[in-house]
């Protein structure tokens, strides 16, 4: 249904239906944390994520998963066995009022059970359904299982990780979960927007995580490099390939991160270099330019920052380096990053009080305006919203919901 | 005509790099008018890379977009600005506070000229904060996001020789500017939107957070090594550099698995029997893994796996990505012309270097399809937005060209 007039915040309510997997459940927290009504659709016994560690205090249980509570942010929850004759003509019955599907099934999955794409747009022209798979809905991959570590291999993100004679490695924390939902929220807001500013038409909007993982290390141009030299881009550790100085490098208490790209940033780091070294031979005209002007002295370059950054702190060289007008950036672990001064100061710390695991603070993402409207919720429980939605707005009675409960449709 | 999503909507991008030219190239593919304002008078290195095809870089953030050369920085040239703005939906830039009040056009001023104009300023660390305006790059933001510490082995941080969060923050541009737009149809009101590059990498740490909260748990650094899954890597393969990964995560996978490799006794073994067994017992899992796949071709290993059902993939390169027969099916990547910049002719004199591979947007809109065009030229349309779309005489074109004002 088109948005109410009344609603002024970033996203309206919009009625997202969330049945997507660790693959696209990025998208619908993306969505309500934007303000849209996100009701996440849970088999009877309880999304499969509810069942994915680790826990809450180690406790394995169903309101605890940690995955569960990060990923599921400002969206309430309905039991419903979609594979189910009763619960599919229940779910038909939502989508008419809904104007939004995000999915991450494999492939031809919801068409055997009659609720694809094709299907539910009969019910309701204006919807928009989305999907995340591995590699799409069409083409000879498209079936093909994939979890996270496999798409950081099958986009070639793997092999920008790691060092040049060891194995490829992957980002930690399953990174490429978020690309692809991503794209999958920027795309659902457009066809929303193109539905609502033309005649209502809905459509399918589909997301291939390769891809997706693709264009975020696009900037090494591997496709280019293979047709145009027959070589492909290779892991090269801590130090960028392209840009000297860049990368990590020690200090005085661990590690820190610096970059050099214009001229004046070099200028400015050589000065600040030798009065900390004493050292002149940083000074030479042969060091001077920009971005890829020192590849070929970048092991002699590298050699002397390091003789530079090992003497000083990582914060004396953050905050020094700023001051110079130079991107020197200390390496956060996670505990770090919670106690930030900037993001604190910011108030990018959220703390959302969960009935079951308490307050926690979560991000609260990184857009900031006085146009979003609702502030973000802790994720649901199973089932919360079961009566609001199916008493409320299905018009079921307490009676029905025992009957279906019983049944094991909802 | 191909419907376009973003039809009708006018933006002005005032920037350079990564995340913001890429989000408004998305912008571009689903419709809008984009209209990419710079000045050829201050030196972009990017425009030299790669190495191997100088200016080819440059397909990634322009195809489809409008193109002016205009120098702010002349009063002229803030009031050309000026009027720009006043005709358009949209104005993005990752300048800083310092720079952009010297050109007078500090946001409240911008926000003035147009009532229902959506406003989005791309930042480093954030406006505000004891490191507000702060400079940052997002290759170091894998550093200061943690993922670095997440990712590699024990002994050593692993980084991706990559601008990490550039790539989530032109995502959260883009979205957040369709949203401003939605909002704005619905209110007629326009908005201000910061978007951080700093806070747009902290928020894919992910579930690490809570587990620290609650658990007191700090990620370790464990290679491919997943905490629940087991065998779970990237396995050598046959032939210089090869590898395949394989993710068992069930155990119904695991018999999958078993079975596929033809069920060598290694894998009855009983400090292999469950999952719990196989990640405690991974690095010896991993190693007998590794002897099986490494007397095999990397694209054997996966499709015997794929066809028994077990999460599979070779870690692709440059030549794999170029000769998938999936990612020609889907048209991913297109061929272009880019320019071989040269910083003494003005770009519209810039020669045609060659053509070169860019990738397509990963979204397929069943209805709107992303679109797929030309970069042009420095400078290419400064006859048609001075001209068509602000009025200015060919006279005036010129004299403001011949003063510097469009360069």
């Amino acid at each position: 249904m088109p948005a109410k007039e009344k609603d002024t915040g970033f996203l309206p309510r919009y009625r997202v239906l969330d049945l997507a997997d660790e693959k696209g459940i990025y998208c619908g927290k993306l969505l309500g944390d934007l303000g849209a009504d996100v009701i996440k659709v849970e088999p009877p016994g309880g999304d499969k994520m509810r069942s994915r560690g680790p826990f809450h205090k180690s406790d394995v249980h169903p309101e605890k998963s940690l995955p569960f509570l990060y990923f599921n942010t400002s969206k309430g929850s309905i039991t419903l066995n979609i594979e189910d004759k009763s619960g599919a003509a229940i779910f038909k019955r939502l989508v008419e009022k809904a104007d939004v599907v995000v999915e991450s099934f494999p492939v031809g999955y919801l068409a055997s059970i009659g609720l694809d794409y094709p299907s539910l747009k009969k019910i309701n022209p204006g919807l928009v359904m989305s999907s995340v798979t591995p590699f799409g809905q069409k083409g000879p991959l498209s079936e093909y299982k994939a979890t996270d570590i496999n798409i950081m291999a099958m986009s070639g993100y793997m092999q920008l990780v790691g060092e040049p004679d060891q194995q490829p490695l992957t980002l930690g924390g399953e990174q490429s979960f978020y690309p692809a939902a991503q794209y999958a929220a920027a795309g659902t807001v457009a066809a929303l927007f193109y539905r609502d500013s033309n005649e209502g038409k809905g459509q399918h909007v589909d997301v291939s995580m390769q891809e997706a993982m693709i264009t975020y290390w696009h900037e090494q141009t591997p496709v280019a490099m293979w047709r145009k030299t027959k070589e492909n881009v290779a892991r090269v550790g801590s130090m960028d390939a392209m840009v000297t100085p860049c990368g990590l490098y020690p200090c005085k208490d661990g590690w820190i991160s610096l970059c050099v790209v214009t001229p004046a940033e070099w200028d400015a780091l050589s000065k600040w270099m030798y009065e900390v070294t004493g050292n002149e031979e940083i000074l030479e005209e042969q060091y001077k330019g920009g971005l890829i002007s020192r590849m070929p002295v970048r092991d002699m370059v590298n050699v002397l920052v390091i003789d530079f950054t090992d003497r000083m702190t990582a914060q004396e060289l953050f905050l020094e380096g700023q001051k110079r007008k130079l991107v020197v950036m200390p390496v956060n672990d996670v505990p770090g990053l919670l106690d930030d001064v900037q993001l604190n100061a910011r108030g990018f710390w959220v703390e959302l009080d969960h009935p079951v695991v308490g307050k926690m603070k979560y991000p609260r993402g990184p857009l900031y305006s006085d146009a979003i409207g609702d502030p973000m919720k802790a994720a649901p429980l199973l089932g919360e919203d079961n009566e609001r939605i199916y008493c409320g707005e299905l018009g079921y009675s307490k009676d029905d919901l025992a009957v279906l409960r019983t049944t094991g449709v909802i | 005509m191909a419907k376009k999503a973003l039809e009708g909507i006018r933006v002005i991008e005032f920037g350079l790099y990564i995340a913001l030219p890429l989000a408004t190239r998305l912008l571009a593919s689903m419709g809008a008018e984009v209209i990419k304002v710079e000045t050829l008078t201050a030196l972009d290195m990017s425009w030299f890379g790669p190495m191997y095809a100088p200016g080819a870089l440059q397909l990634e953030y322009r195809p489809l977009k409008r193109n002016v050369t205009l120098d702010v920085r002349k009063p002229r040239g803030r009031e050309v600005m000026e009027e720009l703005i006043k005709k358009s939906d949209i104005f993005i830039t990752n300048l800083g506070e310092g720079a952009l009040t010297k050109y007078g056009l500090t946001f409240d001023h911008i926000r003035s000229l147009k009532k229902d104009l959506v406003v989005l300023w791309q930042t480093g660390l954030g406006s505000t904060g004891p490191y507000g305006g702060y400079k940052a790059y997002g290759r170091l933001m894998q550093h200061a996001c943690a993922i670095s510490t997440m990712t590699g082995t024990p002994d050593n941080l692993g980084v991706a020789n990559i601008s990490y969060s550039d790539y989530h923050t032109s995502v959260f541009n883009a979205m957040a500017l369709v949203g401003a737009l939605e909002r704005r149809r619905r209110t007629g009101e326009g908005c201000f939107i910061e978007c951080p590059i700093y806070e747009s990498g902290v928020v894919t740490v992910g579930p690490a957070f809570l587990d620290y909260q609650s658990n007191g748990v700090v990620p370790e650094r464990n290679e491919n090594r997943h905490r629940f899954y087991a065998p779970h890597g990237a396995y050598p393969c046959k032939g210089e550099d090869r590898w395949c990964t394989i993710a068992v995560t069930s155990d119904e996978e695991w018999r999958a698995f078993s079975a596929a490799i033809g069920n060598p006794q290694w894998t009855k073994r009983p400090d292999f029997a469950t999952a719990a067994d196989r990640v405690k017992n991974a690095r010896e899992l991993d190693r007998l893994v590794g002897e099986w796949t490494s007397k095999r071709n990397a694209y054997q290993v996966m499709e015997r796996m794929q066809k028994a059902g077990v999460p599979a993939g070779i870690v692709a390169k440059g030549e794999d990505l170029s000769n998938s027969e999936h990612l020609k099916s889907h048209d991913f990547y297109k061929e272009a012309e880019y320019y071989a910049a040269d910083f003494d002719k003005p770009g519209v004199k810039w020669p045609v270097a060659g053509t070169s591979p860019v990738f397509s947007e990963p979204i397929n809109f069943s209805e709107t399809p992303c679109m797929f065009g030309p970069m042009h030229k420095v400078g290419q349309d400064n006859n048609y937005v001075y001209g068509k779309l602000l009025g200015m005489s060919k006279d005036e074109i010129k004299k403001l060209t011949k003063e510097g004002v469009f360069a």
